[in-house]
């Protein structure tokens, strides 16, 4: 089995970075097998820097981001590796100390927020609730604290929207809600899962500057997980690709962005509309669909819909697996992919030519 | 009487029975002990009464209830082996003249109504004209059958009285019949000649307010779920031949299931020491019961005044060698056997119950109660062996249909093929006392309303009530023989009573030589009581635990 | 809100007349006559004739049907001679079997299906609902397979079963408990409750299953939303997750059937239990009617039922509104 590398070195040393996640693997055990969603995922992230994760459905993203909640524990997952916040390990937390974190200083935004919002309840009373459960005050002071939320998230006549029902929010008031309801504790991280999906383009932009503003505001780390390199593009400082539960690429945005070192991302790159781009260039999305999580393809867990994995000789693609390697000319950039550099820089050029 | 209410009885019994009943005879106790006086009796009973009213009750337990509230004119002291007829509201049984078409009463002094006012004359009268009114419906037809202007009257809230009853001063009433009935007093030992009082009369709604001038009163009813009877502080026991005030009360609970009763007389516990049942035993529960020597104690097994039967319809099977045949060919320990054997009752041969005045002993028919196939076989071939196809009605209960296949059993054995046709037991009678009904034989029973042949005979086989109550009537074998019918006739007008027993029993015999009926078994019914009841008479007439002398054991 | 209960109210009163009209009609054409059953034996014709008149009989269906409808509104009276009785508004009728109103003998059962509707679900309910949420948080553990076990172990069994299984081991056997009977609460609440115990354990035995099922899916269905999962990650304990959020989403289907349950259990369902016990209620009273051909019980008996039935729907409505503000405002 490959080593993978991460950035920091695993030396079990208390890291200096405000999370620092180390070879996260997050098993499921089902009936007809090991499914590990999440295998050997690594990043950090500093306070006040925006992490995005990348990859399509089932590419271990989301678990990823529930691991971080917490949220595995007492389920059926096997949860492995390490996850430092602020010098406090999270994986071997109790479930009762996990929940003093959940809400409070890890907090996370869903997709959806018609079916992550309880349908029963106003949208201001699960605000309160939030903010209740980690704080010691009155119901009034919750509410009028959940008041401010919805006001500082831009929805107009908090007061009377707080005794609305989910139902009766539009989408986009709706993701604000629960923006605000995620913010309603000043969390120290903050995860959104897919925040824009469900929001029309103009909407979608509203939300994301409404979350970069308030980062800036409370200082938060962000993470923002997407299958969308332009939402990425417009918020991250850092981009994580995965695929198959594994990292295949992680840097910086003008690293991953710019010189994307696996084929991977140069797919996902060319299945984006281009907001500047020609209308008349076709998409081209990534063909075949995303790996099985109990057997992924032997060697590169890519190669079954990898146009390129005829450019490397000896059948390498599909018998060893690629090691995460340092991209030259770069301190953070990594990517695991058995192509040389001639061939990545020959290929990226076709690639930005399809696109541009 | 009324037959709905008894044949479910009899039914469910039966089901007992076919479960593997042994009979054993068991000795029909409880009367030990001396009588004392208090406690409260516990009736239990599966359903309510259909009627209180004493012009409405037309049951066996509404009329043993009945017996505890009103008194009629005569009654039956049933202390001694053989009931005798006595006066109860009446000073002695009545006396006839006219060739026995006016009757006389004189009333006991001092008998008094729950309020403490005498009871005269003309509360009897009214209590007897309120039988005619359509509201007060459901009792026997007697009094309409057989008073002058019955026919036409229509019951005394319609501001008029019947002139056939005389009242010439406040103790004497006097009946005017228009035809002469020898057994007229027995007729009325039942509980609608009596006396209703008209300032207390409810009319329809009377069931739960009967007026009493016999031992207990009613303190409360509510229907389907307990009568509380208390004693009437003005009977006195010097002017009742008949009955005692033993207990303060008598409180009977409806709807409890019949098991459940069974169950609870069974264990002797608490309450159910002073308990005691009027519905018969269920089926289910007899077979343990009727063998247990521990119950036998308290465990009454009473002849019933009637029989079980079957009728062959003589308008569709027109050969009479064929009915004889049948008569032959009947294998009565198979029918027995589907109502339960030997317990159930033994074998008949006569229509009339061996208890009951007119009674005579004979056998017109195979002496072997498993039939006579090869007599039955040789009055088939002189009949000219014909090809038949007869249908059967009985109740779609597995009993009767048990009894259905083994008439057909027992008739295949002579070539006669039967379909048996179960009818809904609640429609049964409905449906087979309308004379529109197309059965060649049915499954039938009787209970005599007064153990005399005058309400057997005349009411199963006067063949002039088919055109006369088309949709009620009684005759199911359409048995209309002019020398029978005024056989009946010549009869009623006998006043002595041997005589007129006498010429009962010849018809009897006549009837079975038409070979219109196949009288099977004769009947009777067990209850049980608590080991603290005692005073218990079995009551051979109204086949129930007669509670005139009850009492409980301290 | 006001207007909406108006509206559901006015459609309840007139399934109610049509149940009424179709009960009516059905059972008044049975071929069975209750004149002739009045009459007894020996029944002459014109006898007959006088009896169906007093019954009312003798008017054509159509105009029975009327004065029935009519006497609901305004009562009426029996007989039109010195004793005539009155039936007052709302009049459901006179029993042909026991001449009283068919209303009275009715409020007379209904205490004894109230008591044993009442008793029996708030215990089904509770441990129905109880079980039901053990076995979804423990699905696929030994709580679950008990909780589900047990509750299989219940529906599969009979009422009359069970009910004499309880009698004879409880009753027969040990003597721990008196006979079952229904005593009115006023009369004796002692006595109410020790005589109702059987039945109760018994009508429980037969629910529990559904209700223990019926929660268990549903709490799984509800854990595995959405919201579930995100009032986890607000850090709320799980006891509140798991009632607050959970229970209160998954309570709908549960309130629709008890709703219904209950409706007819008032209304007299249980006329098994009633029968193997020896309570007087309703079903025992619906059963007996049809065994006698006492056709204004059955009519009422069926209507009672109905009405309860139907306003149980009524009431599950408004619960919705109160669960599911969805539902409220729509």
């Amino acid at each position: 089995m490959a080593l993978e590398i991460s950035p920091q070195s695993a030396d079990g040393s208390t890291p200096s970075s405000f999370l620092d996640v180390r070879d996260l693997r997050v098993h499921f055990p089902t009936e007809d097998g090991l499914v590990k969603s999440v295998d050997g995922v690594s990043f950090t992230l500093e306070k006040g820097k925006t992490l995005g994760i990348v990859g399509e459905s089932g590419s271990g993203k989301s678990v990823t981001s529930l691991a971080l909640l917490g949220l595995h524990k007492n389920s059926r997952a096997r949860v492995s590796g390490e996850v430092w916040l602020d010098g406090q390990e999270l994986v071997n937390l109790s479930e009762g100390e996990m929940r003093s974190l959940r809400g409070s200083k890890v907090s996370m935004i869903f997709q959806d927020p018609l079916s992550a919002l309880h349908p029963f309840y106003s949208v201001g009373s699960q605000i309160a609730e939030a903010y209740l459960v980690h704080h010691k005050v009155s119901k009034k002071e919750a509410r009028e604290r959940s008041v401010e939320m919805l006001k500082r998230v831009g929805i107009p006549q908090p007061e009377r929207r707080y005794r609305d029902y989910p139902h009766q929010f539009s989408g986009g008031m709706r993701q604000r809600a629960m923006i605000a309801m995620s913010l309603v504790c000043d969390p120290e991280l903050l995860i959104a899962d897919e925040p824009t999906t469900a929001l029309d383009v103009t909407v979608q932009a509203q939300i994301l500057d409404l979350i970069r503003d308030l980062q800036e505001e409370f200082g938060s780390a962000v993470i923002i997980i997407t299958h969308d390199l332009g939402v990425v593009a417009e918020i991250s400082d850092d981009i994580l690709v995965m695929y198959g539960g594994r990292r295949v690429e992680y840097g910086t945005v003008q690293d991953v962005l710019e010189h994307q070192e696996h084929p991977y991302t140069w797919g996902l790159m060319q299945s984006m509309p281009h907001l500047s781009g020609d209308v008349t260039q076709r998409l081209n999305p990534i063909k075949g669909s995303p790996p099985s999580l109990i057997n992924l393809p032997g060697g590169c867990a890519f190669n079954p819909r990898c146009e390129f994995r005829d450019r490397v000789p000896g059948d390498r693609c599909l018998t060893e697996r690629p090691e995460l390697l340092p991209v030259l000319g770069s301190d953070k950039h990594i990517a695991a992919c058995h192509l040389d550099a001639d061939g990545k820089a020959e290929i990226r050029g076709t690639a930005d030519k399809a696109v541009k | 009487m009324m037959r709905r209410t008894r044949t479910a009885a009899i039914t469910a019994t039966a089901i007992a029975l076919a479960l593997g009943a042994t009979a054993c005879g068991g000795s029909s106790g409880g009367s030990g002990g001396k009588a004392t006086k208090g406690g409260t009796l516990t009736i239990l009973n599966k359903a309510d009464y259909d009627h209180l009213d004493p012009q409405r009750t037309y049951t066996t337990e509404g009329s043993s209830m009945d017996t505890e509230i009103v008194r009629a004119l005569t009654g039956w002291d049933e202390s001694t082996s053989t009931p005798k007829l006595v006066g109860d509201l009446a000073t002695n049984t009545g006396t006839p003249t006219k060739n026995d078409t006016v009757w006389t009463f004189h009333l006991r002094a001092g008998v008094k109504f729950q309020d403490g006012t005498t009871v005269t004359s003309q509360d009897v009268k009214y209590g007897v004209e309120r039988a005619f009114s359509a509201d007060i419906n459901g009792g026997p037809p007697y009094a309409s059958q057989w008073l002058i202007g019955g026919s036409k009257y229509k019951g005394p809230y319609t501001g008029k009285s019947l002139d056939s009853i005389q009242t010439p001063d406040a103790s004497t009433i006097v009946f005017n019949l228009d035809q002469p009935v020898a057994d007229f007093n027995e007729t009325t030992a039942m509980p609608g000649w009596s006396a209703v009082p008209k300032a207390h009369d409810t009319g329809a709604t009377y069931d739960t307010h009967v007026w009493s001038d016999g031992p207990y009163m009613m303190k409360s009813y509510t229907k389907n779920k307990e009568l509380v009877l208390v004693r009437n502080p003005y009977w006195s026991q010097k002017t009742d031949p008949l009955r005692q005030q033993n207990v303060n009360e008598m409180d009977v609970k409806f709807g409890m299931d019949e098991a459940a009763i069974d169950n609870l007389l069974k264990s002797d516990s608490g309450s159910a020491q002073t308990s005691i049942q009027q519905w018969p035993i269920a089926g289910s529960d007899l077979a343990g019961i009727n063998g247990d020597k521990a119950l036998a104690s308290r465990y009454y097994k009473i002849p019933a005044p009637g029989i079980n039967y079957l009728t062959l319809n003589v308008n569709r099977i027109k050969d009479i060698r064929v009915r004889k045949a049948i008569e032959y060919a009947i294998d009565k320990t198979a029918v027995r056997g589907a109502f339960g054997g030997e317990a159930y009752g033994a074998y008949a041969t006569t229509m009339l119950n061996p208890g009951m005045g007119g009674y005579k002993q004979y056998n017109e028919y195979s002496s072997n109660p498993a039939g006579d196939v090869t007599k039955a076989k040789a009055l088939m071939s002189q009949a000219g062996n014909p090809k038949l196809t007869l249908s059967v009605a009985v109740e779609n209960t597995p009993t009767q249909e048990h009894a259905g296949d083994a008439i057909a059993n027992s008739l295949a054995r002579i070539g006669i093929k039967v379909n048996v046709s179960p009818i809904d037991a609640s429609t049964y009678f409905s449906t087979l006392d309308n004379t529109k009904n197309q059965y060649d034989m049915a499954w039938m029973d009787w209970i005599a309303d007064w153990p005399n042949a005058s309400t057997v005979l005349p009411v199963l086989f006067d063949g002039r009530q088919i055109k006369a109550n088309p949709l009620s009537n009684q005759d199911i074998s359409y048995l209309n023989d002019p020398a029978i019918n005024s056989g009946f006739d010549k009869a009623a007008k006998m006043t002595d009573i041997n005589t007129r027993n006498a010429a009962y029993g010849a018809l009897d015999q006549q009837i079975l030589s038409q070979a219109s009926v196949v009288p099977l078994m004769y009947m009777s019914f067990t209850e049980l009581s608590g080991s603290k009841v005692g005073g218990v008479i079995n009551d051979p007439i109204l086949a129930e635990p007669s509670l005139a002398h009850v009492f409980l054991k301290s | 809100m006001f207007r909406y209960l108006i509206r559901r109210l006015l459609a309840a009163a007139v399934i109610l007349v049509v149940i009424s009209m179709v009960t009516f009609f059905i059972f008044f054409a049975l071929p069975n006559d209750p004149a002739l059953l009045a009459c007894g034996k020996t029944c002459s014709p014109n006898r007959l004739l006088e009896i169906r008149h007093s019954l009312g009989l003798d008017k054509s269906l159509a105009m029975q049907y009327w004065e029935f409808f009519k006497g609901l509104f305004i009562g009426r009276n029996y007989g039109d001679q010195s004793v005539s009785i009155h039936c007052s508004a709302p009049c459901l009728g006179m029993s042909f079997q026991t001449d009283t109103p068919v209303m009275t003998t009715l409020l007379g059962a209904f205490p004894a299906d109230l008591s044993l509707a009442l008793g029996s679900a708030v215990i089904f309910l509770i441990l129905g609902v109880g079980l039901g949420v053990i076995a979804a948080i423990r699905k696929g553990r030994f709580a679950d397979k008990f909780a589900v076990g047990a509750a299989l172990f219940g529906v599969s069994l009979q009422s009359y079963f069970v009910g004499l299984i309880l009698m004879w081991a409880l009753v027969d056997k040990w003597n721990l408990l008196p006979s079952p009977n229904y005593t009115s609460l006023t009369d004796d609440p002692g006595q109410w409750f020790t005589g109702l115990i059987l039945p109760w354990v018994t009508l429980v035995v037969l629910y529990l299953a559904l209700y223990t099922r019926l929660t268990r899916s549903s709490m799984l269905e509800v854990m595995g939303e959405d919201y579930i999962r995100t009032a986890r990650a607000k850090g709320l304990s799980s006891r509140t997750v798991i009632f607050k959020h959970g229970l209160r989403a998954a309570i709908t289907p549960i309130v629709t059937i008890f709703g219904m349950d209950f409706g007819a259990l008032i209304g007299g369902s249980a006329v098994i239990t009633e029968s193997v016990f020896g309570i007087n209620g309703i079903g025992k009273l619906a059963v007996d009617s049809v065994t006698n051909s006492d056709e204004p019980v059955i009519l009422g008996t069926t209507l009672f039922a109905a009405a309860f039935i139907v306003l149980a729907n009524v009431v599950v409505d408004l619960v919705y509104g109160l669960i599911d503000p969805r539902v409220r405002l729509s």
